[in-house]
């Protein structure tokens, strides 16, 4: 398992060296000057963009940039000389001149957003996905699996930017649950109670079509364990059908969906580009939407980046912990 | 009295091209220390016959006609008519079945000896210690060497004929009645 383990994490690097060469290259080669675009959408003034070729090392060959650009994550950089010299700690993706900001600082500021969206929203779609789902498949063909599909219906057809909207509509501007969003972010550790009351919407918006999802998944996913053979035997021990269901049917049954979930998560925290933006949250998907209106190639190769780096690290997870629940999976490895 | 004595059993199945007759009026008997054995082609209903005895046919596809008398030591119970929860009971305890395929009647991700000290547990008031040491002495009898560290295995990683033997050893747990 161990010796597994480090491969997988070696093979993870390597795929992160990959995809950082890659994007970075996509971004260098497009037929933009990322000079000219710091200096705002109408400026003429040569002196300004030559300038800030040089300060942000656009004036040197693309592999060198690139080289630089790898340092620069693991010794952080400086952005021009002397007193004006902008320096960005490690690891540094980069300075935005439309934000006037170093990169990481940015994205620092924006991930414990969508982190707390994406875990809050997952934990919310996993308990009623996996609730119903069972349901639904331990009374299959009655009202409670009729209702079920029309909860899969529902939340599969409303697009989340209208699901959003109808919340906002309803519980904020007609019904005045919630305070209309602000745009404002406060922290867990600062407020809880102002924290759970500024994402409570955003959670339910996104949690709404993938609990929609995952409950028909997890449907399925127990009607066709259930029809197993091991199943028949638990029966044939003696097991009451509680047993049956909690031990010998959940667990085969939602392997899967750890696998599922994990992805999920991942793609998740990459942003969550509408509900953010229904929801004015200061979030990752709102940083990575404004970078790619503004032409903001250093936040857009840092989004990517990480991006990249959440999806190769939740797989590498989702592999560890499949192996902990299937053991046929971990003596292969 | 015999030990069980199954009369006119007949199972039908509801499907939706209609109603599939599977077993159609069954009776025999075993008495105590016999061996009976029911032959017949692919798909003449011997394995539907015993699924219906043992109450494991879904209630909801299977309509089952007919009795099926254990003899539990004096008195006589119908298998085909007691609740669900009496049957279960008796189900492991007093009437085991060793299935036909054990790589798929074994649970995957539960190891051998798991799933024999769990069958020992739901029918027997002892602790996990006695149940594996039970485990073992079965293990052992149906002729598996170095029964103890074996208990650790997981299904997939015993031969076909091992994982039958195991079957057996699962089914023999409780002492079913014979």
């Amino acid at each position: 398992m161990f010796g597994y383990l480090l491969r997988r994490i070696a093979t993870s690097l390597a795929i992160l060296f990959a995809v950082s060469f890659a994007v970075y290259a996509i971004f260098a080669l497009l037929p933009f000057d990322p000079a000219a675009l710091t200096c705002g959408k109408n400026c003429n003034n040569p002196a300004i963009i030559e300038a800030n070729r040089i300060r942000l090392g656009y004036d040197i060959p693309f592999w060198q940039q690139y080289i630089i650009f790898l340092g620069g994550l693991f010794a952080g950089r400086n952005y021009g000389e002397g007193a004006a010299a902008i320096h960005c700690p490690a690891p540094s993706l980069g300075y935005s001149f439309n934000e006037h900001e170093c990169v990481t600082t940015l994205i620092g500021r924006a991930l414990p957003v969508t982190a707390s969206l994406a875990i809050g929203a997952m934990i919310l779609w996993l308990i009623v996905g996996i609730t119903l789902g069972v349901v639904a498949a331990r009374f299959r063909g009655r009202s409670a699996d009729t209702a079920s599909t029309i909860f899969v219906l529902i939340g599969t057809s409303l697009p989340t930017f209208l699901t959003g909207l109808l919340l906002l509509v309803f519980v904020v501007i007609k019904w005045k649950i919630i305070p209309f969003p602000s745009g404002n972010y406060t922290p867990l550790l600062e407020n809880p109670f102002e924290w759970a009351q500024i994402l409570l919407l955003p959670w339910i918006t996104l949690a709404f079509a993938s609990a929609a999802l995952y409950t028909r998944f997890v449907r399925n996913a127990v009607i066709e364990t259930l029809s197993e053979d091991f199943i028949r035997t638990a029966r044939a021990k003696g097991l009451s059908e509680k047993v049956v269901l909690r031990k010998h049917t959940l667990r085969a049954a939602l392997a899967p969906i750890a696998t599922m979930a994990g992805l999920d998560f991942a793609g998740l925290l990459g942003g969550a580009i509408l509900t953010e933006k229904v929801f004015n949250l200061p979030g990752l998907g709102r940083l990575s939407l404004g970078a790619v209106v503004e032409y903001d190639l250093p936040i857009i190769v840092g989004t990517t980046l990480l991006s990249a780096a959440i999806v190769i690290t939740m797989n590498l997870l989702v592999d560890v912990l499949y192996a902990f629940i299937d053991p046929r999976v971990r003596v292969a490895s | 009295m015999s030990l069980l004595e199954v009369t006119n059993l007949s199972v039908e199945f509801r499907t939706s091209d209609g109603i599939v007759k599977a077993v159609d009026g069954v009776s025999f008997k075993v008495d105590r220390g016999e061996t009976l054995a029911i032959v017949g082609e692919s798909g003449s209903g011997k394995t539907v016959t015993n699924l219906a005895i043992m109450g494991l046919l879904p209630s909801k596809i299977a309509n089952i006609l007919g009795s099926a008398k254990l003899d539990t030591g004096g008195s006589s119970v119908d298998l085909l008519k007691i609740p669900s929860s009496d049957l279960r009971k008796i189900r492991g305890r007093d009437v085991a079945m060793i299935f036909q395929d054990p790589m798929s009647a074994l649970h995957p991700y539960y190891t051998i000896g798991h799933q024999i000290i769990e069958a020992h547990q739901i029918h027997n008031q002892c602790s996990e210690e006695d149940s594996a040491k039970r485990a073992i002495e079965l293990l052992e009898l149906v002729g598996i060497s170095d029964a103890s560290k074996r208990l650790n295995a997981f299904p997939h990683q015993f031969s076909g004929g091992m994982r039958q033997r195991v079957m057996i050893a699962m089914a023999l747990v409780n002492n079913p009645k014979f």
